[in-house]
């Protein structure tokens, strides 16, 4: 390093010949009094940092803003239903309960004007919207099973249960109040056509209730 | 222990003493042996007074409150320079990034560019010693950071090669290294100087 030296020896004179620079006579007074008076700057460490109130405060506010948001939003959301989530209305027990009503229904559409009971049908279905609270029609039917249940099958005519709008009458004989209800109006019914095979199967079967029931009270 | 036993002790001696058995007496000579070398080598980095005072003060109180951490292994005059030097740098680069702010903020508010006046090389003006050192001191401030730092601890504070790589935390090559770009660079902007 010695020729280093040497390439840039006149570099380094002019460095080395700069005059020194000194501190001033009361650096040390200076110093003492600084160090004595204790104004030099405090290091702080990083939970001092982390809880310096002028950084807590705006950040406990915030925390405590969020969360009553939260909170407020999560109250909000329990009172309104998503209508993309609430499940249509299962209509399938009414159905259920009139299981026979229906066979006695469609026995009377056989005999009623086609036109006529899609009229009714129609009426029926505007009726139940716009009923907000239990429909009608689902009172009826329920009642219409109780009485199905409370009366004796064997006792009733079968022609009667199953011909003609008299069995119906029969039904509500039980129910002082079913007779308006029974009208099929507010009920919620299935029409099935029946071909002829089901029609020879159905009266195959009325006859061997027919008969079963004589044989019965005899 | 008297005074003069004191005075005898060597830097290192003295810091353990302070370290032990806390005597101001020992760091007061301490700070009487370092505060003149100090303030030649931050002056000559920085290139102001006021601030360099600051500094050196600055790097007394850290020696004070921090004598402990000091490891008896390493040379005193090592561990106080690299206080020293890190905040001399410090305070380098906050003047630089605010001086670079203001040349910036006052273009973009002109909407014009500008040119920072540069007569430090002027041949005629070359006359005094005085003005000689003031050319000196602006050329070694053109040095880059890392050159300069490296220059002054060689050849303005004498210290050698193995002790400013401690400083530093350089391995000695790279020291010498980066001694002879900074040399380097000084000599090409000060040429006019010594041809004289």
């Amino acid at each position: 390093m010695a020729t280093d030296d040497i390439k840039y020896k006149e570099v380094i004179n002019i460095l080395k010949g700069l005059p020194e620079v000194n501190s001033p006579e009361n650096f040390e007074t200076e110093l003492m009094r600084k160090i004595n008076a204790g104004n030099f700057e405090k290091r702080l460490s990083l939970w001092d940092k982390i809880f310096l109130p002028s950084r807590l405060i705006p950040s406990a506010a915030l925390a405590v803003t969020t969360v009553i948001i939260l909170f407020v939003m999560n109250i909000n959301s329990g009172e309104i239903d998503n209508p993309l989530l609430i499940e249509p209305r299962v209509r399938e027990d009414v159905f259920a309960n009139h299981t026979e009503s229906i066979s006695l229904e469609n026995k009377y559409s056989i005999s009623a004007p086609k036109q006529d009971m899609q009229d009714e049908v129609k009426e029926d279905r505007n009726k139940e919207r716009t009923k907000s609270s239990s429909p009608e029609g689902f009172k009826s039917g329920n009642e219409i099973s109780l009485i199905r249940e409370d009366s004796n099958i064997a006792d009733l005519d079968i022609d009667d249960l199953l011909s003609n709008r008299n069995s119906t009458g029969f039904l509500m004989k039980k129910s002082t109040t079913a007779a308006s209800f029974i009208v099929k109006k507010g009920l919620n019914f299935r029409q099935v056509n029946l071909n002829e095979e089901e029609k020879k199967i159905v009266n195959q079967l009325k006859e061997r209730i027919k008969s079963l029931l004589k044989s019965r009270k005899k | 222990m008297t005074d003069k036993n004191f005075n005898e002790f060597s830097d290192e001696e003295l810091i353990l003493e302070f370290q032990r058995n806390n005597t101001t007496k020992a760091f007061e000579i301490l700070v009487e042996r370092y505060k003149n070398p100090l303030t030649n080598y931050v002056f000559r980095f920085l290139g102001d007074y006021e601030a360099c005072i600051d500094i050196v003060q600055e790097t007394m109180i850290k020696v004070f409150r921090y004598k402990d951490t000091y490891n008896s292994i390493a040379k005193f005059s090592t561990w106080i320079y690299t206080i020293a030097g890190n905040l001399a740098r410090t305070e380098y680069q906050r003047r630089k990034r605010r001086k670079l702010f203001s040349i910036d903020s006052y273009g973009k508010e002109k909407d014009e560019t500008f040119e920072i006046p540069d007569e430090s090389y002027r041949p005629d003006i070359i006359t005094d010693s005085g003005i000689k050192d003031k050319i000196i001191q602006a050329a070694l401030l053109k040095v880059s950071d890392a050159y300069r730092d490296v220059v002054i601890l060689r050849d303005i504070q004498d210290l050698s090669y193995e002790e400013i790589a401690e400083i530093k935390g350089l391995a000695v090559g790279t020291v010498k290294s980066r001694i002879n770009r900074g040399r380097a660079q000084l000599q090409k902007m000060l040429k006019d100087i010594y041809k004289e």
